[in-house]
């Protein structure tokens, strides 16, 4: 299996990755030291080095992780007292968290500290959180919840999509352009900024928890069963084959070539080659793991149930 | 009412065990039960729907207290025998749909007020339920279900038809909460394994799809959901629910 990731990820001659552009990666994952005992829901990387980790509550409090050797090591950096389920960075200062009670918070200093963004709403669940740059933000959640804030975070506005499905990701590509994933297979697409959503066609009704989106890239959304759906332009999804049966909860891309999905008994599938193809590679965990974010071809962050964390490195191939 | 009002409510609750308190600026934090320990927990479980709800108050532990009674229509009694038309009462009044003041005292967004009860499950009339309530205490006269909102699972319909169950907490935990002691310890378990990587005992020739289950994120299939509630009871020697006119 490993030779089989060398030979693909030696086709990618043009692969944009700054750091590795001198040579050919061969990526692994392998275990990191759980930080936490508590269910992790949420991970965000900006960097080789630089990230966060959300989840549930522990006995007393919840936990906002940081890590700055790429997931090795992680200091509990702020105390929450909701379960948060999702984390998005814009830059190594700026980022957003979101959870239950419909609770979002907002750091402009790498996590040291967090304003409250949104009073809590009763019954609210956010199951996503994400930033197409300073101003322009879209959450969703439970029972078809779609939120817009054009001001950073500091007001939110309620969408109404007549949706009643519980949405699991948003993605937006610009300040206008954006998909949002959920149960029963929902596929929502945006061209205004989130203000209407268009329903799309994609013909499985299983749940769709993940998905990858890039400009000028292709989108990619995991779910159910191993449910893998690729679109080119955003409109048109096609049903790939991802060569594994598991329930596969997060989804990440790296220049709209590399992807990787994460899931159930710690699954990991990959693709070198836009999502039209993908291979598993051996489970690291045997813990669901339910986020994944990498920046590049060989860094990598998962994290899933119990604290797990699985961290993708790249080894040089040589010789080549 | 006044503040040491608002205490007694805490105390009343806190002594029931399910509940621990903290600084005033802190959220509460209410013990975690997985499925099986809820399950034990309660004293009856229904899937019923909301048809009334009266605030008022009752003489309760030497004082007057806020109480709401709530009537649900029961549909199907899977623990308990179960009136049709059932009546109780929770601590409390209900928040109206006021929400919390930033840094004020929250429970999952649910605004403490001074007739409310922090945390306590709140429902609207035409809400469909499954409810895990306590024996009820204090004389008989109140419930609330276990874990306070953990027990309350509210059923949605799908466009497809399907139905589900959530609770205020998307279900985080039925499965993988280890036994907090309140009912049950770990070597009590029969269905719910939180510390094994598939959790629920295989009842596949029981109609269960546990692995679906297991893996499934946020609201479950609700006739599922029913079904491994009926097995955990069984599995613990209880007798089947049963609705009386």
């Amino acid at each position: 299996m490993r030779l089989f990731f060398i030979v693909l990820f030696l086709s990618l001659a043009s692969c944009k990755v700054e750091q590795h552009s001198s040579s050919n990666i061969s990526p692994r994952w392998y275990a990191g030291t759980a930080p936490v005992a508590i269910n992790l829901l949420g991970v965000e990387l900006v960097d080789a080095g630089t990230g966060w980790a959300v989840g549930d509550l522990g006995l007393t409090n919840g936990t906002i992780l940081k890590t700055e050797d790429g997931g090795q090591q992680w200091q509990p950096i702020a105390q929450t007292n909701e379960i948060l389920s999702c984390v998005h960075f814009i830059d190594k200062l700026t980022g957003w968290v979101a959870g239950y009670a419909g609770r979002i918070q907002k750091t402009s200093d790498g996590g040291r500290s967090w304003q409250v963004l949104r009073g809590e709403q009763e019954g609210e669940v956010l199951n996503s959180i994400f930033f197409a740059d300073q101003r322009n933000g879209w959450a969703v959640g439970a029972s078809g919840l779609v939120l817009v804030t054009v001001d950073g975070g500091g007001t939110w506005e309620r969408i109404q999509t007549g949706r009643v499905e519980d949405l699991w990701t948003v993605r937006f590509v610009s300040p206008r352009n954006g998909w949002i994933v959920g149960e029963d297979g929902v596929i929502l697409h945006s061209i205004n900024g989130g203000r209407e959503w268009k329903p799309e066609v994609q013909g499985s009704g299983k749940a769709l928890l993940g998905l990858a989106a890039e400009a000028g890239a292709p989108i990619v959304a995991v779910g159910e069963s191993g449910n893998i759906l690729r679109s080119d332009d955003g409109v048109k999804w096609v049903s790939v084959d991802s060569r594994t049966t598991e329930t596969l909860n997060g989804v990440t891309s790296v220049d709209g070539k590399i992807f990787w999905a994460v899931g159930s008994k710690g699954a990991t599938v990959g693709s070198s080659d836009g999502g039209r193809s993908w291979s598993p590679v051996p489970a690291v965990s045997s813990h669901d793991l339910m986020a994944v974010k990498a920046v590049d071809a060989a860094h990598g962050l998962a994290v899933g149930r119990r604290g797990t964390v699985q961290i993708l490195t790249g080894e040089a191939v040589t010789g080549k | 009412m006044s503040k040491a009002r608002i205490g007694m409510l805490a105390v009343v609750i806190a002594g029931f065990g399910l509940v621990g308190f903290q600084s005033s600026e802190a959220h509460h934090m209410v013990l975690r039960f997985n499925l099986e320990e809820m399950t034990a927990t309660a004293d009856r479980i229904f899937l019923g729907k909301c048809v009334a709800v009266e605030e008022g108050e009752d003489t309760i532990a030497q004082g007057t207290l806020p109480v709401t009674t709530y009537t649900f229509e029961v549909e199907r009694a899977i623990k308990g025998r179960v009136p049709r038309l059932l009546t109780f009462q929770q601590l409390g009044h209900t928040t109206k749909g006021k929400l919390a003041k930033q840094g004020g005292m929250t429970m999952h967004g649910r605004a403490v007020t001074p007739e409310s009860f922090h945390g306590m499950s709140e429902y609207a009339v035409g809400d469909r339920q499954v409810l895990f309530l306590i024996p009820n205490y204090l004389g008989g006269k109140v419930t609330y279900p276990v874990g306070l909102y953990q027990g309350a699972f509210l059923v949605s319909t799908m466009p497809s038809g399907d139905e589900l169950a959530r609770n205020s907490i998307n279900n985080l935990g039925l499965f993988t909460a280890p036994y907090n002691g309140w009912k049950l310890k770990a070597e009590d378990a029969r269905v719910v394994f939180p510390d094994r990587d598939q959790p629920l005992l295989d009842l596949s020739s029981g109609g269960i799809n546990t692995e679906s289950l297991v893996r499934k994120r946020g609201s479950l299939p609700l006739d599922q959901f029913l079904g491994l509630v009926d097995q955990i009871v069984a599995a613990h020697g209880g007798e089947k629910g049963v609705v009386i006119q």
